[in-house]
C-alpha cells in the first residue's frame, strides 16, 4: 500500500515539476513590452487567438500577430529586443533561438552577447550575433539589412554576408542583390524605432555606426546612386610600390664583389723607370728603388 | 639578373592582382537599374547609396619565392645561374583617405639567397611615401606618385651597404574591362621614374610602359601575360660609360590562385632583355618561379 502511495505521489511530484518547468519555459521565451492598437497571440494561428496587451508572456513556440496601423514590442529570454510593424506574424522558439517571420516587418537589436540566433522567413535564415537590423516580408519578396553588427543570410544553400549599412533583396526567380542604404535617414524614418518610447540595447553601437556613416560620407566614401549603378562592392584601389633598382643592385654587387682594376681602385703604386712598365711615367716617389 | 627580373616580376604581379581587385567596381556591360529610395510604411525610408570601401588602415604580407635565374647578376659576360629564394616582408599603413585619394606609407624588406652564387645574396629595405589619385569615377584611371629610398646590404651578417637609391615613381595607369562576361581585363600603365642611385653610375631616368591582360577563367584565378618595355638613360658619365641609352624589354607570364583573400599562390615566368648602347652592358635573363603570398589587412 505504502509503495502504491509512494509511486502516486512521486508521479504526481514529477507532473507537477514538468508543468513547472514548462510554465518556465514558457514564461521565458518572450514578453510583450509594447502593444499598440491590434495585437493578438496564440499557439498556432489556426486556434484561437488573445488580446496580448503589454506585460503579455508568450509560451515557447507562441505566436505574436500585429493589425492594421499596429506594433508591438517584445523582449525575448536572450534580451533580444523585436519590434513588429503593422500586418506582421512572427513566432519565437526560445528552444531553438529562432525568430520564424511568417509575414510582415520585424526591426531587431540583439545584444552582443556572442551566443548566435537565427532569424528565419520562407525563403532567407540569418544567423545573427549581436546585431540591429530588420527583415520585412512582403509577398514573395523579402529584405534584410543590417544597422550595426554583421550576419550571414542564407539563400539556397548560399551564404551571403551583410555589414552593417547593407541590405539584402530577394524575390524567388531573381537573383540577390546586395546595397547600401541610409542608415541615419531610416534611424529617422522608421515607425518602428521612432514609434517606441525604449531604446534599443545596442543604442551605442547604432549611434558609433551613425558616427562613421556621416564620417564616410563627407570623405566620398558614401555618395547618392548614379548611373551606371555598381552593384558589387570593390576592394578599393590598389597600393602601388616602385620597382627598385634591382639589376642595377645586382651590376653592383657585382662590383662590391669584384671591383674593377682601373686607377682609382688601386691603392698607390710606386713608379717605375725601367722599361717594359714605364707607364705610369718616372716621378719621384719616394727612394723605393734602393 | 635573375633577381631583378624575378623581384620585378612579383611585384609587378602582385601590382596587376591588386588593380584587378577593382575589376568589380568597373562599369558593366548590363548595369543594374539605379535603385531609388522606397518609402514604406512600417520600415520608414530606405535610402539606397552607393558605397566604396575605404582603404583598409593596416596591410600587412609576405611573399615566398622559389625561383631561377640565369643570370645572378644581370651581366652581359659571365652569367651566373642558380635557384632562389626571395621572402619579402611588406607592412602599409593608410593614415587618412578620401574616395579618390590614398596616401601611403610603406615598409618593404627583401632577402634574396641564391644556392649556387652566396655572392649575390643580398638584403634589401625600402621605405615609400605614395599619393594615389583616382581620376574618374569608374575608378579605371589612376595616377600614383611614389618617393621610395631604398638601401641594399650584404648578406650573412656582413652588413656592408654596397647601393642604395630613391627612386622617383609617376604613375598613370588604365584598367579596361573587355568582352561581355566581366572576366577579361587589359591593365595598362606608364611610369616615369628617375633613380637616384650611390653608386651615382647607376643614376638613371626610366619611362616604361606596362600593358597586361588579367583573365579570370573563375573566381580565385587569374592569368596575366604582360610585356614591359622601357627606355632608360643613364645620367651619369664615368670613364666607362659615357650617355649611355638601354632599351629593357621585360614579357611575362603569372598564374594566381587566390583560394581565400588572405592567401595567393603564384607561378610566373619572366624573360627581361636589357639592350644597351654602352658595350658590355647588355644583359639577359630568365626567371622562372613559384610563390605563395600572405595577406591581413585591418
Amino acid at each position: 500500500m505504502n509503495t502504491v502511495k509512494t509511486k502516486l505521489f512521486l508521479s504526481i511530484a514529477a507532473g507537477v515539476l514538468l508543468l513547472a518547468g514548462r510554465s518556465f519555459a514558457a514564461g521565458s521565451a518572450a514578453t510583450v513590452t509594447e502593444a499598440v492598437n491590434q495585437v493578438d497571440h496564440g499557439l498556432t494561428q489556426s486556434t484561437e487567438t488573445h488580446p496580448a496587451p503589454k506585460g503579455t508572456v508568450l509560451a515557447d513556440g507562441e505566436y505574436l500577430k500585429t493589425g492594421v496601423k499596429s506594433r508591438a514590442e517584445l523582449e525575448l529570454a536572450n534580451k533580444t529586443i523585436t519590434r513588429l510593424g503593422a500586418n506582421t506574424i512572427f513566432n519565437y522558439s526560445a528552444a531553438d533561438n529562432q525568430v520564424d517571420l511568417q509575414t510582415g516587418t520585424l526591426l531587431f537589436s540583439k545584444p552582443k552577447d556572442e551566443k548566435p540566433m537565427t532569424i528565419k522567413t520562407a525563403a532567407v535564415t540569418a544567423a545573427i550575433v549581436g546585431t540591429t537590423g530588420f527583415i520585412q516580408k512582403q509577398g514573395k519578396s523579402i529584405v534584410f539589412g543590417l544597422i550595426e553588427g554583421s550576419a550571414t543570410a542564407t539563400i539556397d544553400g548560399v551564404d551571403f554576408t551583410i555589414h552593417a549599412g547593407q541590405l539584402l533583396k530577394f524575390t524567388p526567380g531573381s537573383p540577390p542583390q546586395i546595397l547600401s542604404f541610409d542608415v541615419p535617414l531610416l534611424l529617422a524614418t522608421s515607425p518602428l524605432i521612432t514609434k517606441f518610447p525604449h531604446n534599443l540595447p545596442n543604442e551605442k553601437y547604432i549611434n558609433r555606426e551613425i558616427a562613421e556613416y556621416n564620417d564616410l560620407v563627407g570623405r566620398g566614401f558614401i555618395q547618392p546612386p548614379k548611373d551606371p549603378f555598381y552593384l558589387l562592392n570593390f576592394a578599393g584601389y590598389p597600393p602601388t610600390f616602385p620597382l627598385p633598382g634591382f639589376d642595377s643592385a645586382g651590376q653592383a654587387l657585382d662590383k662590391f664583389n669584384h671591383p674593377p682594376s682601373d686607377d682609382t681602385q688601386q691603392p698607390p703604386q710606386p713608379p717605375c723607370c725601367h722599361p717594359p712598365c714605364c707607364h705610369p711615367p718616372c716621378g719621384n716617389f719616394g727612394n723605393q728603388e734602393g | 639578373m635573375g633577381l631583378t627580373l624575378a623581384a620585378s616580376s612579383t611585384l609587378f604581379a602582385q601590382s596587376a592582382a591588386e588593380t584587378l581587385q577593382q575589376k568589380v567596381g568597373l562599369p558593366q556591360q548590363a548595369p543594374p537599374p539605379i535603385p531609388t529610395t522606397t518609402s514604406n510604411g512600417d520600415l520608414g525610408q530606405v535610402g539606397i547609396v552607393q558605397q566604396f570601401p575605404k582603404p583598409d588602415m593596416f596591410t600587412v604580407s609576405t611573399t615566398q619565392q622559389f625561383f631561377d635565374t640565369t643570370n645572378v647578376f644581370y651581366s652581359q659576360s659571365g652569367k651566373v645561374s642558380s635557384a632562389a629564394y626571395l621572402g619579402t616582408y611588406t607592412g602599409s599603413y593608410v593614415p587618412y583617405s578620401l574616395v579618390n585619394w590614398t596616401p601611403r606609407i610603406t615598409l618593404q624588406y627583401n632577402q634574396a639567397r641564391y644556392g649556387n652564387a652566396g655572392s649575390g645574396d643580398f638584403d634589401n629595405e625600402n621605405v615609400a611615401f605614395s599619393s594615389q589619385y583616382v581620376f574618374t569615377e569608374d575608378r579605371a584611371w589612376s595616377w600614383t606618385a611614389t618617393v621610395d629610398l631604398s638601401r641594399f646590404t650584404t648578406a650573412h651578417a656582413n652588413d656592408t651597404v654596397f647601393y642604395k637609391e630613391v627612386v622617383y615613381d609617376n604613375q598613370i595607369s588604365h584598367v579596361q574591362p573587355i568582352g561581355k562576361d566581366n572576366d577579361l581585363y587589359f591593365i595598362a600603365s606608364y611610369n616615369l621614374t628617375y633613380h637616384q642611385a650611390s653608386p651615382s653610375v647607376f643614376d638613371r631616368l626610366d619611362n616604361a610602359f606596362t600593358f597586361s591582360l588579367s583573365y579570370y577563367p573563375c573566381k580565385q584565378v587569374c592569368i596575366s601575360p604582360y610585356v614591359r618595355p622601357a627606355a632608360r638613360i643613364y645620367v651619369t658619365d664615368t670613364s666607362t660609360q659615357n650617355d649611355r641609352h638601354d632599351f629593357n624589354l621585360e614579357e611575362g607570364l603569372d598564374v594566381t590562385y587566390q583560394p581565400c583573400k588572405y592567401v595567393a599562390f603564384s607561378a610566373d615566368v619572366s624573360n627581361v632583355n636589357d639592350f644597351s648602347n654602352t658595350p658590355g652592358q647588355s644583359y639577359n635573363v630568365t626567371a622562372p618561379g613559384v610563390s605563395a603570398t600572405g595577406t591581413i589587412r585591418f
